[in-house]
């Protein structure tokens, strides 16, 4: 398990490494899930300690942003004077995002569809 | 010493309150609304207040949780490895459906903000709003926008995802489990995954595909868009 977790802060490392040479506005854990999903790809097998270390993780990855999540308290006045309109953009948008794929799947005649 | 005690007290409260809220939600029926990361958060905006922390300090002390979302994020990889198996039948329409799904989620709800609000710290946060949580806040922060914003909007668009969804799919007669679950893991990322998971595994597994799917192309792709749709509002120095 280790192991594993040590695969993850490298490849972590090196997606920073990554964003960092190429100054492309993307965050450095996001390339280095890309890294390691070519390299998974490429080699088809996923070493057991990594398998023990990504589920551990990702079993309480919602405690993980419960931090970042309680810094919206520095955004309260935002959130109250716009509140009603930030939900009814998110209904909107989750609507059309949902009617395209619906459309394409259709349009596309993906079984099932 | 090696934490002080303030910081122990923090990642204690963070932990035992997250504990709590699981139980919450489980003896609840797992109601979307009352989601462990929601009731945590808004408990923790409560005390952090009564004990008059601030949030720099909060923030300062739960870096050690923090800091552990680098390793989850990248950890996403094998999930995702292991659930493309299931695409081989279809992928160019569950591709193609992905990446539209997510760049109209994200283009639409940061043109229509831009457009209401004028608020430009909001609208580059709403870019990421459809994806899963620990994409967003790295995505939102080296957007200029901010991360907290952002995670707040994802449990928002999680909520109103998964109230919404299941009747406009009635409406649009998409029944079949695989694409039922595609749909809800490109809008509405874990909330809509573990609604999933309560129709089928096989439901559950795509959308889990999809909500990985959404956050390696938004947080790729809509990062050298964003300027373009909000130059039209004048915003980023129009």
């Amino acid at each position: 398990m280790l192991f594993g977790f040590f695969i993850l802060l490298v490849y972590w490392l090196a997606g920073e490494w990554v964003t960092a040479l190429i100054g492309w506005p993307i965050p450095g854990n996001v390339v280095g899930l890309l890294l390691l999903w070519i390299t998974l790809t490429i080699y088809r097998q996923v070493p057991k300690s990594l398998v023990d270390a990504s589920s551990a993780l990702i079993r309480y990855l919602t405690l993980l942003f419960v931090p970042a999540g309680v810094g919206l308290i520095q955004h309260w006045d935002r959130l109250m004077s716009n509140g009603l309109w930030i939900i009814l953009i998110i209904a909107i948008s989750t609507v059309l995002a949902a009617l395209t794929m619906i459309a394409l799947f259709k349009l596309l005649k993906a079984p099932g569809a | 010493m090696i934490a002080s005690i303030q910081t122990l007290l923090a990642i204690s409260l963070t932990v035992g309150i997250y504990l709590a809220a699981e139980q919450l939600y489980i003896k609840a029926g797992r109601n979307a609304l009352l989601h462990p990361v929601i009731i945590s958060i808004f408990s923790l905006m409560g005390l952090i207040t009564v004990f008059g922390w601030g949030y720099p300090q909060y923030q300062n002390d739960t870096r050690f949780i923090h800091f552990l979302l680098g390793p989850a994020t990248v950890a996403l990889a094998v999930p995702l490895h292991e659930n493309m198996a299931l695409i081989r039948k279809m992928a160019v329409p569950l591709l193609l459906a992905c990446l539209s799904g997510a760049l109209v989620a994200s283009a639409s709800a940061v043109m229509l903000s831009a457009w209401i609000t004028g608020d430009e710290v909001l609208s580059l946060s709403m870019s990421a709003k459809s994806i899963t949580t620990p994409i967003a806040i790295g995505m939102a922060d080296s957007l200029g926008g901010s991360g907290s914003l952002a995670a707040g909007l994802v449990l928002l668009a999680g909520s109103i995802g998964t109230l919404i969804l299941p009747t406009l799919m009635r409406l649009c007669r998409l029944h079949d489990h695989a694409l039922y679950g595609f749909v809800l893991g490109v809008t509405a990322h874990g909330f809509g995954t573990a609604q999933a998971f309560e129709k089928s595994i096989t439901c559950g597994a795509f959308a889990g595909l999809a909500m990985s799917l959404t956050g390696v192309f938004t947080a790729f792709l809509v990062p050298p868009l964003v300027p373009f749709w909000l130059q039209p509002f004048w915003l980023l120095g129009g």
